[in-house]
């Protein structure tokens, strides 16, 4: 019982996690049609922006999470407009094979330069806060977890009420739903295109300065959570929001329960395995639209 | 042009416009044979490695060119297929004691049947959802052998001790015979993918990759053609990766990396995606420019990355399709002026090719027919007009190397595909 109300907490808050993490791949594959490779880089130089902003500087913990945030939103305009903007529109090229190549080859490059920058030894970052909460029994979640949780959420919310209420909001909207009536009614497709890779720098950087005390600050920190993200995209449907949702929640508590009862090294496979067998019988995710889903 | 009788004559020209051309042989011998003077008279051993490495690269780009240049499968796990066909040669030599020249054909067929495996259940996937079934396939199988900790992979140690092709030579000797062994498999499959890509399979994996529905429609079996292309990619795959192992005498997890797919991702490419001779040209040329920036180890990921970017903006054909542009260019230049049908037909096809990347309209049917009344006229002497629009379509597709240009693309899709 007190193993399973473990597992089931764990499962909960990397649920949120991934439901972050995701909701930024979603947003960029609803508005741009790219599937967003690079979403675990923004985690990861978020990451290390934090570890150079506490660690190096001395700031205090939730001042490493904001600074974390904005720079990955600044990678994430950046990687927008050196590698999917130079392809937008292009009528020589399959568009997202291309973005899918260029994003993927962007994180890579992006790991390199961050050997380049602060070398490939694993940086240890101090949680946002300390300590252990008893709950009853044995079971005890970490006050770390409890906060990434509630930081998940309040991005979750946040996230929603900009896209239902903001016009910025809106517009993303919009522009993911019908891009070409979206144009016609006014709305800068063009701003709106980088605008959707900073929030989703946003996001992937507040889940990978949230992952950083849980695992190591790395440069290859981005690489087992762009997996996951892709996993939980692909359950989900992909660019369909409230998929994401349930999907990053199934498949955190899912990799929980594997890992408390058979064992962490089998979470990952096992969890492939399921989605192998997911896929085949529902092509095109939980949420996804049937007509979309093959050729 | 009233004669619809297929001549011989008119045969072969139809066969040239549906670019059914001959497998280049004998030119491929010639070159061959040359190359293989290059270690008795450059007697650098260094050289002669770092040559073997690029054969080995073209012979991996080779395989996953294959799937993903020209039957247009999103399959980003073919690395996890080159690793497995090293890991059971290696195993078969370090476990079992065989020799290598036995393990390495297991190998060969245990890359197929691990592609087969892999691309299997994403056939009926949409590109991206495949490209994730594939990606995940290869992080599981690298998971589980870093993971291994009973010794009978290694772990992410790898495997080391696997038995060479030419453990009985001087270490010259040996160097030169691989080099001569992959110099002559990389020409086999090159012809083999050649002769492929112009019959009628090959014919039908292009097709497929341009328009599922189409194809279908012309009834071309989707499944069959995908798990044979497949294979033979796995079994490509399963040799370069049975001879990387016995050439570095291991293999680690490592090989299947983010690192090395980009490397892969980025030969492809700037090679030329989904054409023959790209994925060698582009194996060679990133090789030579990771020697080049040898010094600066970190450097180079980002300066490659940085060239796959400059590619994708200005070449996306890469340089197989920048070189067959210019070629296409000579020839036009060089015929002005001469009036022949013959040579007409011939600009054609040239004139059309400079003009596709331009052209909205779906290359499929398009440029042969538009550019000029000559040309069109040179076409539709050969033949009735429909099928010798679509071929001219296919040709200039094929020597432009412009893979993607017909209309189901980007600019388009973005706006169709939201409803």
């Amino acid at each position: 019982m007190e193993t399973l109300v473990q597992a089931l907490i764990s499962g909960l808050v990397f649920g949120a996690i991934y439901a972050i993490m995701t909701m930024g791949l979603t947003l960029v594959y609803g508005c741009l049609r790219t599937l967003n490779m690079a979403q675990g880089a923004f985690g990861m130089v978020g990451g290390y922006a934090a570890w150079v902003i506490t660690t190096d500087m001395g700031a205090p913990p939730i001042v490493g999470l904001f600074v974390g945030a904005l720079a990955a939103a600044g990678i994430g305009i950046l990687t927008h407009f050196i590698s999917i903007k130079p392809l937008v529109g292009r009528k020589d090229i399959d568009f997202e094979m291309t973005a899918y190549i260029s994003t993927l080859v962007v994180a890579i490059m992006f790991s390199a330069a961050i050997i380049l920058l602060f070398g490939a030894r694993n940086k240890a970052i101090d949680p946002l806060v300390e300590g252990r909460l008893h709950v009853f029994g044995t079971v005890t979640v970490a006050w770390q977890q409890v906060a990434v949780a509630v930081v998940a959420f309040i991005c979750l919310g946040g996230l929603s009420l900009m896209l239902s209420r903001s016009r910025q909001g809106l517009s993303i909207m919009a522009v993911a739903q019908q891009f070409d009536a979206a144009k016609l009614m006014g709305v800068p497709a063009g701003r709106v295109y980088w605008v959707t890779m900073a929030l989703a720098g946003l996001l992937g950087g507040i889940a990978g300065v949230l992952l950083a005390p849980l695992y190591f600050v790395s440069p290859s920190a981005g690489d087992l959570p762009i997996l996951k993200g892709l996993t939980v995209a692909v359950v989900a449907g992909l660019g369909s929001i409230r998929g994401t949702i349930y999907a990053a929640f199934i498949i955190g508590l899912i990799e929980a329960l594997v890992a408390t009862y058979v064992g962490s090294l089998w979470s990952l496979p096992v969890l492939f395995a399921l989605i192998v067998v997911f896929m085949i019988v529902r092509p095109y995710g939980l949420f996804g639209k049937p007509e979309e889903e093959r050729l | 042009m009233s004669d619809m009788t297929p001549a011989p004559a008119a045969k072969a020209k139809l066969a040239r416009t549906l670019n059914w051309s001959k497998t280049p042989v004998a030119p491929t011998i010639v070159v061959v044979i040359v190359l293989a003077f290059i270690p008795l008279v450059w007697r650098n051993d260094y050289i002669i490695s770092l040559l073997v490495l690029m054969l080995l690269f073209s012979l991996m780009t080779q395989s996953w060119n294959l799937t993903i240049g020209m039957c247009g499968i999103w399959n980003f796990g073919q690395l996890a297929i080159i690793a497995i066909g090293g890991y059971a040669t290696g195993l078969l030599t370090i476990k079992l004691g065989w020799s290598a020249w036995l393990a390495l054909p297991v190998g060969v067929l245990a890359g197929g049947l691990a592609a087969v495996i892999m691309v299997l259940p994403s056939i009926r996937l949409r590109g991206i959802y495949a490209s994730m079934l594939t990606f995940a396939f290869a992080e599981v199988v690298r998971l589980l052998i870093i993971a291994d900790s009973s010794g009978f992979t290694g772990g992410p140690f790898g495997l080391t001790g696997v038995k060479g092709l030419f453990d009985n030579l001087s270490s010259t000797w040996n160097l030169r015979a691989y080099f001569w062994l992959t110099l002559v498999l990389c020409a086999a499959v090159m012809l083999l993918v050649h002769r492929m890509m112009n019959a009628p399979f090959g014919m039908g994996l292009v097709s497929l990759r341009e328009s599922i529905r189409f194809s279908i429609g012309m009834g071309i079996n989707r499944r069959v053609q995908f798990i044979m292309a497949t294979l033979i990619s796995g079994l490509i795959a399963g040799l370069a990766g049975g001879l990387y192992a016995t050439f570095y005498h291991g293999i680690t997890p490592s090989f299947m990396g983010l690192g090395p797919m980009g490397l892969l991702v980025i030969m492809v490419v700037v090679g030329g995606l989904g054409t023959v001779r790209g994925p060698i040209i582009g194996a060679f040329a990133v090789t030579i420019l990771s020697e080049l920036l040898r010094d600066t180890v970190m450097w180079r990921l980002v300066v490659q990355g940085a060239l796959l970017l400059l590619v994708l903006a200005f070449w996306p054909a890469g340089i197989d399709g920048l070189l067959s542009r210019s070629l296409a260019k000579l020839r036009v230049w060089m015929n002005v002026g001469q009036g022949e049908a013959e040579v007409g037909a011939e600009a054609a096809l040239a004139v059309a090719t400079p003009a596709a990347p331009v052209d909205p309209g779906p290359s499929l049917t398009a440029p042969a027919a538009q550019p000029s009344a000559a040309p069109a006229a040179a076409v539709a002497a050969a033949e009735p007009p429909k099928p010798a629009k679509k071929s001219g379509g296919f040709k200039a597709w094929l020597n432009a190397d412009q893979p993607k240009a017909d209309g189901k693309k980007p600019g388009g899709s973005k706006g169709d595909k939201k409803t």
